[in-house]
């Protein structure tokens, strides 16, 4: 009876997860755990890292059901791997945002593509460090502070270095009024900082309607890598602006974008484990997703700078960093910025503008790549 | 693949595509500016946009 009692417990032990457990288990589930701190106590875009921080945890205790095929957080993946979670996110964010700002000032939307120079840094850099050249592309996107768009062209490009790249993307977005203001400073001077700009003019409505018929035609007819992202963008905006179905625009920024994010942040903290996410690569991409952070803060503003040789009417070089894309944080940081110098100078609604502008040059941007990198 | 697997495609790839972002958001920025004129469709006369 002894005997059966032992070997009952042994059976009861090789259907847990304990002998397949490692150290590397239990480092990423620190990292889990640091996720979810950073969320709760630092506000570190909680709506982001209390998913992936969880499922991460999840993801490194071996045995659990949860992520292996069949399981729930495996099929919340294929909503990632089928590219279907990022569009419906896109859906989301154009149903909350507001592009007249970007409407309002055509000028500064080539700030939107001066402020990717980081994209392509990361990329020479990625492909010096002996990555492919797809993999080195979708190290470069992250350039674009584009958490779904990275999420498009990784999966398309390098499917195995999600788990990487997209933290990476998502950590350095939510770390940005920390890494912004230092380049934003040393690049200007005091005196540049101070530029005050003129107040935008009012957008009508029919232009708001306009505007998310015509970017889904013109995306979809150059662009068709990157189409179903920015045609859910459209789709969104326009639902929003007609005015007419406040249900359907409601559901799409609040359920439809919860839903999703929900599922979307399980899914790609699922996919860190320990034996895909404790390499020498993940550093790699992670220094190089700063490298890209930095050098695209860098080109915006120094796009800004060399704008106002040309113009009379010069425009503040702190609203060119906000071409990086990451709405809204980055028109934050360069209003925050500005108002340090000169508290009565609001920059937010001009640095709104570049900073829409942004999310299509990154879209342009992987657009361009994803064309020429699949093109046999 | 169209773009060789090396530094010069890598460098390639970045010019044509930093480059072309820059065309392609010009072309949007233009089109944009054409956006004003839509709110004569709507009230004639009235409300001229201001110009930027």
């Amino acid at each position: 009876m002894h005997d059966q009692f032992i070997l009952f417990l042994e059976a009861l032990l090789q259907q847990t997860g304990l002998r397949e457990m490692w150290w590397g288990n239990l480092v990423m589930i620190a990292v889990g755990c640091t996720m979810i701190y950073l969320a709760i106590a630092k506000h570190f875009e909680p709506y982001l890292l209390i998913g992936i921080g969880f499922a991460c945890i999840v993801a490194n205790v071996p045995g659990s059901d949860l992520i292996r095929e069949g399981g729930l957080f495996h099929y919340a993946y294929q909503g990632v791997n089928l590219l279907i979670l990022p569009p419906l996110i896109f859906l989301g964010v154009g149903a909350m945002t507001d592009f007249g700002p970007m409407i309002a000032n055509p000028r500064l939307v080539i700030l939107g593509a001066g402020a990717h120079l980081g994209i392509f840094v990361a990329l020479i850099g990625a492909k010096l460090w002996g990555f492919s050249i797809q993999e080195a592309g979708a190290i470069g996107i992250i350039g674009g502070a584009d958490g779904p768009m990275a999420i498009f062209v990784t999966v398309t490009l390098a499917p195995h270095l999600l788990p990487q790249i997209s933290v990476a993307a998502y950590s350095y977005m939510a770390l940005m009024p920390l890494i912004q203001p230092p380049v934003m400073r040393l690049l200007t001077t005091k005196e540049e900082r101070l530029i005050r700009m003129e107040q935008p003019r009012q957008v009508g409505k029919l232009e708001k309607i306009a505007f998310p018929i015509v970017i889904a035609v013109i995306v979809n007819l150059f662009f068709p890598p990157v189409a179903p992202l920015i045609t859910m963008l459209a789709l969104g905006n326009l639902l929003k602006e007609v005015g007419v179905v406040e249900r359907l625009s409601r559901t799409a920024a609040n359920g439809i974008m919860n839903v999703v994010t929900i599922t979307l942040t399980v899914a790609i903290g699922s996919t860190m484990s320990a034996d895909t996410f404790l390499t020498v690569k993940t550093l790699q991409i992670v220094f190089l997703g700063l490298v890209a952070f930095v050098f695209g803060t860098a080109s915006g503003v120094l796009t800004a700078k060399l704008m106002n040789l040309f113009l009379t009417k010069k425009i503040n070089p702190l609203i060119g960093s906000a071409g990086i894309a990451s709405v809204p944080i980055a028109a934050r940081v360069s209003a925050v910025v500005a108002k340090q110098e000169d508290k009565r100078n609001y920059l937010i609604y001009q640095a709104m503008g570049p900073n829409l502008a942004g999310v299509f040059g990154t879209a342009i941007s992987g657009g361009i790549m994803l064309a020429l990198l699949l093109a046999r | 693949m169209l773009v060789p697997d090396t530094l010069q495609g890598a460098l390639l790839l970045s010019l044509i595509d930093f480059f072309l972002s820059f065309v392609v958001i010009a072309g949007i920025g233009l089109v944009l500016a054409a956006f004003p004129w839509l709110d004569r469709i709507v009230k004639p006369g009235v409300n001229d946009p201001i110009q930027d």
